[in-house]
């Protein structure tokens, strides 16, 4: 892990989704916002260039959904993943790609504190 | 085989009734006139042959029956004039068949052998007036079949319009459990919540609205446009809010067409059908049009959008959707053949879905009601 804070990106095509992330992100101090997109195509640009530790992604987004996102990233370069969605079919898959977690749409904020209190413990075990 | 079997039903019951009717004919006339020298078997000969001239004669008169049938209706009154003269023509066609049966068979055998003009003579006038009668009922029997048929036609055909406005509310109502409006809808209100109570608020209502006005009027078939453009506006506006500036919608409303009924739940499936098509797959920003006016006796609706429209699909079928081709079907039963409902791709591209129907509206039915009491 990078010295200093955790950095995220934050991938929904729905502007509300984003705020909400954004703004439950910004209360944790050891979080720094690496950015948002609204589709998958900027989200990959955004991944490659900025390696955030943590990625929010959505699945049903215009053009190329969540999944399209981590085929077209290299393994080795992949970040800890978190898919937010409304859909509880896509969790399976999600699980057997290494997803984090899967907050399923609408979370609150309790089980959005959850996902990351998890997501620190992944990254400190990663940093060991 | 089961029609060839309802073929011999309907044929037995038919020779059946006619031979039920000679027979009591038979006895009746034989218990009442009754003298010494008639026979229970004359009486019975004459009476099956009466009758079953009858049932032959009866078949040309469904015929015509059917053709020119007298209905409730002022310009039908051509066809009860119609049916006098045929009656009478009918009657007289079997008195003067029955007459020269009886002749030829019975009559020239007895005293005072008489010649078959003499029978005329004697015997057609009561005979006629009897037949007349007989004309007359089995015309009555014949309307009275069709108006039961009809009445079962029409019965049947509600309850088809009845199923399919069930299967449109469960279709609403499933869009509305789907992933992708209901969840994403509470998300959205979810974020709202944190951010901006009043709009969270306003959100939560429309959701109600939009719910509740889906669950009423589930016994009406038809609904006005103004109603229908209700439930729009509720369902539009919570799309507004979670796609933001990517949807924008243009009303242009004629006030005359609001009084037109539709189906109910017609125009939100071709709405959706758009929001999904040309909102929720692209980042830029979409618009959709919704026009009404009432036109030549007509209530014309269009629902453009400026999505793919059907060219850029392979599947062309894949944009009339599943539930577009519901709300045709809808529209051919409550309306027949009288109405319009075709997509075109606009030349400036996106998809423009148009739906004509007979306008009616609210003050036109009075009025109608109004004349007919006048």
């Amino acid at each position: 892990m990078k010295p200093g804070k955790i950095t995220a990106l934050i991938v929904d095509d729905e502007a509300l989704a984003r705020r909400f992330i954004r703004r439950m992100l910004k209360e944790d101090h050891d979080v720094e916002i690496a950015g948002e997109c609204n589709d998958g195509k900027s989200a990959i640009a955004r991944i490659q260039k900025h390696k955030p530790d943590i990625v929010f992604l959505d699945v049903q987004m215009p053009a190329m959904d969540g999944f399209g996102v981590l085929e077209a990233i290299d393994p080795e370069q992949l970040p800890e993943v978190i898919f937010t969605t409304a859909y509880e079919k896509y969790a399976v898959r999600a699980f057997e790609l290494h997803a984090l977690d899967y907050l399923l749409k609408p979370f609150d904020q309790i089980r959005f504190r959850d996902a990351m209190r998890h997501a620190k413990e992944r990254l400190n075990q990663r940093q060991q | 085989m089961r029609g060839v079997k309802s073929k011999w039903h309907w044929a037995l019951t038919f020779f059946g009734i006619w031979t039920v009717v000679g027979i009591s004919f038979s006895l009746i006339s034989f218990l009442l006139l009754a003298n010494e020298k008639t026979k229970l078997t004359d009486s019975l000969r004459y009476n099956l042959v009466h009758f079953y001239l009858w049932a032959a004669l009866s078949l040309l008169l469904f015929q015509f029956s059917r053709r020119f049938r007298v209905e409730f209706n002022p310009l039908k009154f051509r066809n009860l004039l119609l049916h006098i003269p045929v009656l009478l023509s009918f009657a007289a066609v079997h008195q003067i068949t029955q007459i020269a049966i009886f002749w030829y068979f019975t009559l020239r055998f007895r005293p005072p052998f008489p010649s078959l003009r003499q029978c005329y003579h004697s015997y057609f006038g009561i005979g006629f007036y009897l037949d007349v009668i007989i004309a007359a009922l089995i015309a009555i029997a014949v309307h009275a079949l069709f108006y039961y048929r009809d009445l079962r036609a029409s019965e049947r055909e509600q309850s088809l319009l009845r199923a399919r406005l069930a299967e449109a509310q469960l279709k609403a109502l499933k869009m509305q459990l789907h992933p992708h409006f209901l969840f994403n809808t509470l998300h959205s209100i979810s974020s709202l919540v944190l951010e901006d109570a009043a709009k969270a608020n306003t959100m939560i209502a429309r959701l109600g609205d939009f719910l509740r006005l889906t669950l009423d009027n589930s016994e009406q078939q038809m609904v006005t446009l103004k109603e229908e453009m209700e439930f729009l506006h509720c369902y539009l506006e919570i799309e507004q809010v979670r796609f933001g500036d990517r949807l924008s919608v243009v009303f242009e409303i004629e006030a005359g067409a609001l009084s037109g009924h539709l189906p109910h739940l017609i125009l939100q499936p071709v709405v959706e059908n758009a929001v999904q098509h040309a909102i929720a797959p692209r980042l830029t920003p979409g618009r959709i049009n919704i026009s009404a006016k009432r036109m030549d006796g007509f209530l014309r609706i269009a629902v453009g959008d400026t999505g793919p429209g059907t060219l850029s699909v392979n599947k062309p079928a894949d944009r009339h959707g599943l539930g577009l081709s519901n709300v045709r079907a809808r529209l051919r039963e409550t309306y027949g053949g009288q109405f319009r409902f075709e997509t075109e791709n606009k030349l400036e591209g996106g998809l423009n879905v148009i739906m004509e129907v007979p306008f009616k509206g609210e003050t036109n039915r009075r009025s109608q009601v109004a004349e007919a009491e006048a």
